[in-house]
C-alpha cells in the first residue's frame, strides 16, 4: 500500500512549493517537450539528456522529493525496460550501423541498446517532471490552473467551470476513497480474505470482495456529495468568487524565462542539428595540432 | 485466550511526512473470559490497538500475544500461522455493514468460514447460526444484503464475524448509528456470546453501555493507557480528564447523594441494581 502514496502532495514550503501553479503547469509542458526533442548523432542524444536529467534530479533535491521517491516508481519500469530492450534488439532500427556484438549469425547493433535506453531516459525524466508537480502543488491548485489555462474556450461556450469542478471533486476523492479501500481490505482480511496468496480463482474473489462494497460506497458519497451541493444551491453558471486566488509572482516570471530559455535552446540545438560536443572536440584537436 | 501487549508503538507512514504516532510503548493485560471496554477520545488509538490482535497492524515496536499467537515488530518471532490468529479473534469494524458485497445474506455470511476452509455445507451451517443469533430468521437467508434497512445490513455484517465462531470478540463502536433499542438488542447479544465464553473486547463512545455491559474499562489517552480499572470505580471519579460522560444511572445516583441518599456507588451497574440499592436504603431509613 505504501506505494499508493507516490506523487502525493508533501507539505513543505520550498522555493517550488511557493510557485504559482500557473506557472508550474506551463514549465512542465516546455519541459516536457524539452525531453522529447531528438538529436541525430547519438553523443548528442545522450549529453542533451544527461544536461535534461541533472536540471531535473536538481528540481527534485529543491522540491525535497528524495530519490527514493523516483526509484520507488521506477522499480514498475523494469518489465518495460526488459521488454523495450528485447523489441529494439529483435527488430534494429532501420539504419542501424555499429555492431556491439554477434550471437552466432545474429547482429546485435549498438544502436538497439542506445534506442532502448533514450527511451528509458526519457521515460524517467517525465515520471520525474509529474511527481515534481504533483507533489508540489495542491490538487485543488493545479485545477485552478487548469481552469485558467482554459478560459479562452469559454468563448464558444466550452463549460470549463464544469470540468474544473469535476476534476477537482476526483482529485478531492482519491485520498478517501484509498481510505476506504484500507479499511474494506482490512475488514475482509478478518473474514480471512488473503488478498496477496492464493489461486486465481480466490484472486478474483478476494478482488470482488473489495471492488462491490467499494463502488457502493462510492455511489451513495457521489449522491450526498451532490445533495449537499443542491442543498446549498450550487449554480455551475453562477458568477462566483474564490477564497484562494492565484498569485503571480517575480519568482514565476524568473523561473518561467529560465525554463523558457532552456527549452529554446534544446529546440535550437535539434533543428539546426548543432553538435557542439564535435565542436568543442574540433577545437581541441585543432588547438593540440597547431 | 489471554491477550498481552509488551511495549506496543505503532506509527503510521514512518518516515515519511505525514508520520503519526498512534500508540506509544502500550503494555495491556486482557483477561480470558472479559468484558472489556476501550474508551478514550476520537483518534487517541482505539482503533489502531485492536487492530493489532490479528496481525492487521503489526507493532512498529514491541508485541502483541494472543495465547500462543505472537505478533511482532520481529520477523523471527511473528507467528506464521496469521490466517488460524484471524479466525480466532475476530475484529468487526465500525459501520461493518459496508463490508457486504455477495448476492444472498447467507452467502455473504458463509463467506468468511468458506475462506478458512470449511466445506459449503458447514459453512452454510454456520451461516444460518450466526444469522440466528444475530436475530434474523429464515426469511433473510435469500434476499439481498442491498435490499435491507441499515440495522439488518449491520445485523449481517455481525453474523459474517460471528460464523467464524471466534474465541475473542472485537466491536469497534458495533451501535454507533442504530436506534437505541437495535443499540440494546445487539448489546444483548454480545452479553449472551460473553456468558458462553467469548472474550469481548468493545470500543465505545457510549458510557452507558460501558458502565452496563464491561467488567474491565481500559481508558487511552494520546496513544498510552491511562488507567485500566472497573466501570464503577471508573466513574465514581471525576473524569473530565479524559473527557468521559458520566453514565445516565451515575448522574441520577449522584444527584440522589447531593440530596442526602447514601448509596454504595460500587454495587450499582444498571436499573435493577439500583432500585436494589434505592430500596435499602430506604428500609434502613424508616
Amino acid at each position: 500500500m505504501k506505494g499508493m502514496t507516490l506523487g502525493r502532495f508533501a507539505p513543505f514550503d520550498t522555493f517550488i512549493h511557493r510557485m504559482d501553479p500557473r506557472s508550474k503547469l506551463l514549465m512542465l509542458v516546455l519541459l516536457m517537450v524539452g525531453v522529447f526533442y531528438s538529436y541525430t548523432s547519438w553523443t548528442m542524444t545522450f549529453v542533451m539528456g544527461g544536461v535534461l536529467l541533472i536540471i531535473i534530479l536538481i528540481l527534485l533535491l529543491i522540491s525535497k522529493i528524495g530519490l527514493g521517491q523516483l526509484f520507488s516508481s521506477l522499480k514498475a519500469l523494469w518489465i518495460m525496460i526488459i521488454i523495450l530492450l528485447l523489441i529494439n534488439v529483435l527488430v534494429p532500427p532501420v539504419n542501424a550501423s555499429l555492431v556491439a556484438f554477434r550471437i552466432g549469425d545474429y547482429v546485435i547493433y549498438w544502436d538497439s541498446i542506445f534506442q532502448s535506453a533514450k527511451i528509458i531516459i526519457r521515460l524517467v525524466m517525465m515520471i520525474a517532471l509529474t511527481l515534481i508537480l504533483t507533489a508540489t502543488t495542491k490538487p485543488l491548485d493545479l485545477t485552478y490552473a487548469l481552469e485558467w489555462y482554459m478560459m479562452p474556450l469559454k468563448v464558444i461556450r466550452f463549460p470549463t467551470h464544469e470540468i474544473a469542478m469535476t476534476i477537482s471533486i476526483a482529485l478531492r476523492f482519491i485520498p478517501t476513497l484509498l481510505d476506504e479501500t484500507m479499511r474494506i481490505m482490512k475488514a475482509q482480511a478478518s473474514r480471512g480474505v488473503d488478498f496477496e496468496h492464493g489461486r486465481v480463482k480466490e484472486k478474483i474473489k478476494a478482488i470482488l470482495s473489495l471492488i462491490v462494497p467499494l463502488f457502493m460506497s462510492a455511489f451513495q458519497r457521489s449522491e450526498e456529495l451532490a445533495n449537499a451541493m443542491e442543498a446549498r444551491g450550487y449554480n455551475p453558471r453562477a458568477k462566483r468568487t474564490r477564497y484562494r486566488n492565484l498569485h503571480w509572482s517575480t519568482r514565476d516570471t524568473l523561473s518561467l524565462a529560465f525554463i523558457v530559455l532552456l527549452t529554446a535552446g534544446v529546440i535550437v540545438t535539434s533543428v539546426l542539428d548543432w553538435n557542439f560536443i564535435d565542436m568543442i572536440f574540433g577545437i581541441a584537436s585543432l588547438g593540440v595540432a597547431l | 485466550m489471554p491477550i498481552k501487549y509488551r511495549g506496543v508503538t505503532y506509527v503510521y507512514n514512518e518516515r515519511t511526512p505525514f508520520s503519526f504516532r498512534a500508540l506509544n510503548n502500550v503494555d495491556l493485560d486482557i483477561v480470558d473470559g472479559s468484558f472489556t471496554a476501550i474508551v478514550g477520545r476520537t483518534g487517541c488509538g482505539k482503533s489502531t490497538l485492536i487492530q493489532q490482535l490479528n496481525g492487521l497492524l503489526v507493532p512498529t515496536k514491541g508485541e502483541v500475544i494472543v495465547g500462543e499467537y505472537v505478533v511482532s515488530h520481529n520477523r523471527k518471532r511473528r507467528t506464521k500461522r496469521i490466517k488460524e490468529l484471524r479466525r480466532l479473534v475476530g475484529i468487526v469494524f465500525q459501520f461493518p455493514e459496508y463490508q457486504l458485497f455477495e448476492e444472498t445474506v447467507e452467502k455473504d455470511v458463509a463467506f468468511g468460514p468458506k475462506n478458512f476452509g470449511a466445506t459449503d455445507k458447514e459453512a452454510l451451517e454456520n451461516a444460518h447460526k450466526a444469522l440466528l443469533s444475530a436475530g434474523l430468521d429464515e426469511s433473510f437467508y435469500k434476499r439481498s444484503p442491498f435490499d435491507l434497512s441499515g440495522g439488518e445490513r449491520r445485523r449481517v455484517a455481525i453474523a459474517g464475524i460471528l460464523a467464524l465462531n471466534p474465541s475473542i470478540l472485537v466491536l469497534d463502536e458495533p451501535t454507533a448509528g442504530l436506534d437505541p433499542r437495535g443499540a440494546k438488542e445487539m448489546m444483548q447479544l454480545f452479553e449472551e456470546l460473553h456468558d458462553k465464553g467469548t472474550t469481548v473486547i468493545i470500543v465505545t463512545h457510549d458510557m452507558n453501555i460501558v458502565l452496563e455491559h464491561s467488567d474491565t474499562v481500559v481508558v487511552m489517552d494520546d496513544g498510552e493507557i491511562k488507567e485500566v480499572t472497573t466501570p464503577t470505580l471508573l466513574f465514581n471519579k471525576e473524569n473530565d480528564r479524559y473527557s468521559l460522560e458520566t453514565p445516565l444511572l451515575y448522574k441520577f445516583v449522584k444527584a440522589l447523594s447531593d440530596r442526602g441518599m447514601k448509596l454504595d456507588l460500587g454495587k450499582i451497574k444498571d436499573i435493577p441494581s439500583l432500585a436494589r440499592a434505592i430500596a435499602d436504603a430506604r428500609g434502613k431509613e424508616q
